[in-house]
Order: structure tokens, then C-alpha cells, then sequence
């Protein structure tokens, strides 16, 4: 899969929870719960979405390296099959 | 700088629920170091009084609220944090812009410069409109709120997130029931990590909550230190219909004060 691939999945289990956003305009550095004010409970259903369309399940250990977009393009890019 | 009311904010919540007491604020505010004080603040005010809380931010907190993607999240960061700092201002006797915060490494704001040393803990949550404030001296302290919502994801987050007696414990109940269990789980679990200043990154299921409607919030066990149930407590609050809230406390001995936030 490549990072485009990867960076639109992101974008489409994103969009679950955050509907209005125009995805695109997200900048790869933007802090992703910060800037669409994505609560703990919003990031879990995030996570559960990545897993499920992915594959990949990340340790809760991970969570706090994965604050960008460009942080989970990099970390799903090493992990996904 | 200009003195900002806090009014009306509660219109249409301060009625929700006769049996759990939300007291309007008095004219004197004091908080006991036995006491844990927690305001309920509805988020529907007018755009000139947020024009007004939005002088009340420092520049790093102006930064941030320019930050935010959606106009409504930029609002209400802006609502809360400056309410935030009109509460702190009152218990602290001191403008409301003047505080000044630091951040706990999974960023759980606290008072830094000349208010350190007064030992006003706080913490805050907001979910669909309605905030709470949690305050206490010297004790740390979280809170969480949620507006129950149904939502396929809940049960996996359970397995995921939940421990196995609360998964256990979950399931046992009748259906009807378990979206209000899943709730009570969930902001219990939440007010617990905030109250440590933990982010998602501390292990969810390695720690264990009562869950059932209508009864009692309990921190039943804590794998990493069974000594750590006895060091926090938790409490169930009852924000308004639709929604579900729990606070996290250090120490057993306290008392609960809940103020209503009105003009």
C-alpha cells in the first residue's frame, strides 16, 4: 500500500468522525486532535477504524508519537501489510 | 480590564435533575480543603460575550484557538478556557487574565507564577454543549462528560479498551442498560486518567470501574498498584438529561459541592 493509499484511509475513517472537514486542506504537521478537537473517545473510534481498515493495531504505547498526520502516514506506512 | 457576568449561562439545564443538587453560586465562595467543588456551565452565550472572554487569553492560548479547523471548536476553546480563568479568578481573587498555565506532559493545564503555591487543582471536560469544572485544594483531581450516544464502535471500544470484568460486567446487564453502563465506564475510566494527568497512552484496561446504572462509582482495582484504590475515589454527576459524567478524586475524604453557573 502506498502513502497516498494510506493517507486517503486515514482521511476516510477521519471523516467518520470529524464529517464536515474538508480533509485536504489538513496540513501534514497540524496536531490532528488538536486542530479537529478530536476527544479521547472520538481518537479511540479513530483508532478502532485505522484497525479495521488497516489492519493494524497500535499499543496505547504508541499513541503519544502519533500526534500528526504525518506521524501515522510514517507509522502505518511500516506496519500496514 | 473589563469585569465580565457570568449569566444565563445555564438556561434550560438548571432544572435538569431535582434529585442531584446544583446550587447557584453564593455570594461568598470558599473552598475547603475537604471540599471538591464542580461547575456545571452551559455553552450557549452570545457572540459578544465571547468577543469579551477572548481578551481574557494569553498569547499562547490565542495561538492555539486560531489553530482549530472548525469555527465552533475555535468558539468553544475559547468559551471554556475563558471560563476557565473567570472561576480560577474568583477563587484566587484575582483577574481572570492575569493566570497564567503550564502543562503536565499529556497537557493537564496548572497554575504556574505567583499561583503555584496556592494549591487550586482543577480540571475540565465538555462534551455537546455543557462544561464542567471540577476545582479542589491540594488534591488532584478529574472530570469527564459524555452525551450518550449510540454508536456502532462502542462494544469493540469495550473489548478493546475495557477490562475483562468490565467487559464481564457489561454484557451481564440487560441491553437496555448497557449504552448508559458503557458510559458510566467510559467518563469514569476518563476522570481516573485525567485526575493522574494521564493521557490514552496509559493502559485503559489495566485498571477496573464499576459500571452499572445506578449504582455507586468505585475504582475497584488498579493492576499496576492495588495501593492506588485507595488513594483515589470516584464519583458519579448527573449534568442534565442525555448525559453522563464522573469525577475523579485524591483521597476519600471529601465532600461535594455542585454550583450552577447563573446570572
Amino acid at each position: 500500500m502506498t502513502e497516498a493509499q494510506i493517507k486517503e484511509t486515514i482521511f476516510k475513517v477521519l471523516g467518520r468522525i470529524a464529517p464536515e472537514a474538508q480533509l485536504d486542506k489538513l496540513a501534514l504537521n497540524d496536531n490532528l486532535r488538536e486542530t479537529l478537537d478530536i476527544d479521547s473517545f472520538d481518537y479511540l473510534q479513530f483508532l478502532i477504524g485505522l484497525n479495521e481498515e488497516l489492519g493494524v493495531e497500535i499499543p496505547e504505547a504508541d499513541y503519544g508519537q502519533l500526534t500528526t498526520l504525518a506521524d501515522l502516514i510514517r507509522y502505518l506506512s511500516a506496519r500496514v501489510r | 480590564m473589563e469585569d465580565i457576568p457570568i449569566q444565563n449561562l445555564l438556561e434550560g439545564t438548571s432544572r435538569a435533575n431535582p434529585v442531584f443538587p446544583w446550587f447557584p453560586l453564593p455570594e461568598v465562595l470558599l473552598l475547603g480543603n475537604d471540599e471538591v467543588h464542580v461547575w456545571r456551565v452551559a455553552l450557549n452565550v452570545e457572540i459578544s460575550y465571547l468577543h469579551n472572554l477572548q481578551w481574557l487569553l494569553s498569547a499562547d492560548e490565542q495561538v492555539r484557538a486560531k489553530r482549530f479547523y472548525f469555527q465552533k471548536h475555535r468558539e468553544y476553546f475559547i468559551l471554556t478556557r475563558g471560563l476557565l480563568r473567570m472561576i480560577l479568578g474568583r477563587y484566587l481573587e484575582k483577574e481572570p487574565g492575569q493566570l497564567q498555565f503550564g502543562y503536565r506532559p499529556y497537557g493537564k493545564p496548572y497554575l504556574i507564577g505567583e499561583f503555584s503555591h496556592r494549591r487550586l487543582r482543577f480540571n475540565l471536560a465538555h462534551s455537546h454543549g455543557l462544561a464542567l469544572y471540577a476545582i479542589t485544594q491540594g488534591r488532584e483531581v478529574g472530570v469527564d462528560i459524555e452525551y450518550i450516544r449510540p454508536h456502532p464502535a462502542n462494544m469493540q471500544i469495550a473489548h478493546r479498551f475495557f477490562s475483562p470484568c468490565e467487559v464481564m460486567a457489561l454484557k451481564a446487564l440487560p441491553s437496555h442498560l448497557q449504552q448508559e453502563a458503557f458510559f458510566n465506564c467510559w467518563t469514569r475510566k476518563e476522570a481516573h486518567i485525567k485526575a493522574r494527568g494521564m493521557g490514552l497512552s496509559f493502559p485503559l484496561n489495566q485498571f477496573s470501574v464499576s459500571l452499572a446504572p445506578g449504582e455507586p462509582a468505585i475504582l475497584l482495582n488498579v493492576l499496576e498498584d492495588p495501593q492506588e484504590t485507595s488513594r483515589w475515589s470516584l464519583q458519579t454527576l448527573e449534568p442534565g438529561p442525555g448525559y453522563v459524567a464522573a469525577l475523579a478524586v485524591e483521597g476519600q475524604d471529601w465532600r461535594l459541592k455542585c454550583w450552577q453557573v447563573q446570572g
